[in-house]
């Protein structure tokens, strides 16, 4: 494990910070982003906002279509059966938790930077009829005070990129989940090969300007962090060119929109397209790569040899 | 107005227009306008443009003239690399009506 290595400017800066600095930088620096009118990102992501990659299956298919797909695959993914804990850590909007809330019968606790999007998380898991089984707050990861084996599903999704303390935050997942608890985690990563250039001035606009703090592990760094706080790791799949083609359909909202933008909040279309011009780039060239990753704590709950990958045209029982 | 090599001789492009791309080359990469000439290569050193450059050249480009144009960076928008060549791109663009070219 190579967490100390630190690939970037910006991750080089938290390193010199203690802890308690760099969980303050966070709070301030991360939620500014998340901060601006919910009437922009309702323009530029699909109808319950997820702000990360969908699932394409071809790429002439629509924000929704994706976005939908990848709710309906976390679903799958979790398994989550009625009564059971759910923590989403970066909840945003309420995209994930709200849709699995509809889906399922368990209990949801959300947490984010942004006083915004937990309203309306709220307000939506008011119009839901949810609210019930829903508790959102404004709260730093590293701030959860909560007894070991409070939950059985742990989910980041576009989330854990901003946080710096990847170590505390595994040991921290590994403790809260009971046996046969799952881990979900949705975002993006570095090749382990040094390709691209991580110092440009391109890096630190998307990093630091626009997203406030990101740091970006290679894959197997944090699957080994996942791995050391005792989980086993059940399956992992590449959604590198379903993300280039969800920023697609991201910018060209954007560009659609782009005169109602700056009525709400001028500059931020320009941000939103520079920094997804910028990833979207680097995801194309594959510089940097989206993965979800699925983990167990104990026994598994789902059965990942019976996720249906076969061929086109493959019959059950034929050879 | 002036015609430029290799475009249709039905797309003329105004002087209006090519001193408007201009502007927003110096805005953007903070040069003054008589340091970037119709003949700049995007690639030329001294007007130091990274590919964080270019994209915000796209973006400032496509808000300006409300349009949306190939990113600079991409082999679909290879044959851009004078400023002259994003002044005719912009100007066919533009041509091609409000939003034209929009994907």
């Amino acid at each position: 494990m190579s967490s100390s290595e630190a690939r970037t400017r910006p991750e080089r800066e938290a390193m010199e910070r203690s802890p308690e600095e760099q969980r303050e930088h966070e709070r301030r620096m991360v939620a500014e982003h998340y901060q601006h009118d919910v009437d922009i990102f309702s323009m530029v992501l699909d109808s319950r906002l997820a702000y990360a990659t969908g699932v394409f299956h071809r790429p002439d298919e629509d924000l929704e279509t994706a976005q939908s797909r990848k709710f309906a695959r976390i679903q799958a993914k979790l398994a989550i059966g009625p009564g059971e804990r759910v923590l989403d850590v970066g909840c945003g909007w309420g995209s994930n938790l709200l849709y699995l809330a509809e889906h399922t019968g368990g209990h949801f606790h959300g947490i984010t930077l942004s006083e915004r999007q937990r309203d309306e998380a709220l307000r939506r898991a008011r119009a839901a009829g949810v609210l019930d089984r829903v508790h959102i707050e404004v709260r730093h990861v590293e701030d959860l005070a909560l007894e070991p084996a409070s939950y059985d599903v742990i989910l980041f999704s576009g989330s854990i990129v901003h946080m710096h303390n990847r170590e505390a935050v595994h040991q921290m997942v590994g403790r809260l989940l009971r046996a046969g608890g799952r881990l979900l985690i949705s975002d993006c990563y570095y090749p382990a090969e040094s390709r691209g250039d991580r110092e440009s001035a391109a890096t630190h606009y998307i990093f630091v300007e626009a997203l406030g703090y990101c740091r970006l592990l290679h894959l197997g760094e944090e699957l080994s962090l996942i791995e050391r706080a005792g989980l086993d790791i059940l399956h992992v799949e590449d959604l590198t060119s379903s993300y280039v083609l969800t920023l697609e359909r991201w910018i060209d909202n954007v560009r659609k929109n782009r005169r109602r933008i700056e009525e709400l909040s001028p500059g931020f279309s320009r941000v939103l397209q520079q920094y997804m011009t910028v990833a979207k780039l680097s995801f194309a060239r594959r510089t940097a790569l989206e993965y979800m990753i699925l983990a167990t704590k104990g026994r598994p709950a789902v059965d990942v040899a019976a996720f249906p990958i076969l061929p086109p045209g493959y019959e059950e029982g034929s050879r | 107005m002036r015609q430029k090599r290799g475009m249709a001789p039905d797309t003329p492009i105004s002087d209006t227009l090519a001193t408007e791309v201009r502007r927003i080359f110096a805005e953007t990469l903070r040069l003054r306008i008589e340091d970037v000439s119709l003949d700049a290569r995007l690639d030329q050193p001294h007007l130091g443009i990274d590919s964080l450059m270019l994209i915000k050249l796209n973006v400032a480009l496509e808000e300006a003239f409300d349009i949306a144009l190939p990113d600079f960076t991409t082999p679909e928008a290879s044959t851009v690399r004078s400023v002259r060549d994003v002044v005719a791109l912009v100007s066919e663009k533009v041509a091609s009506g409000p939003n034209g070219g929009a994907r």
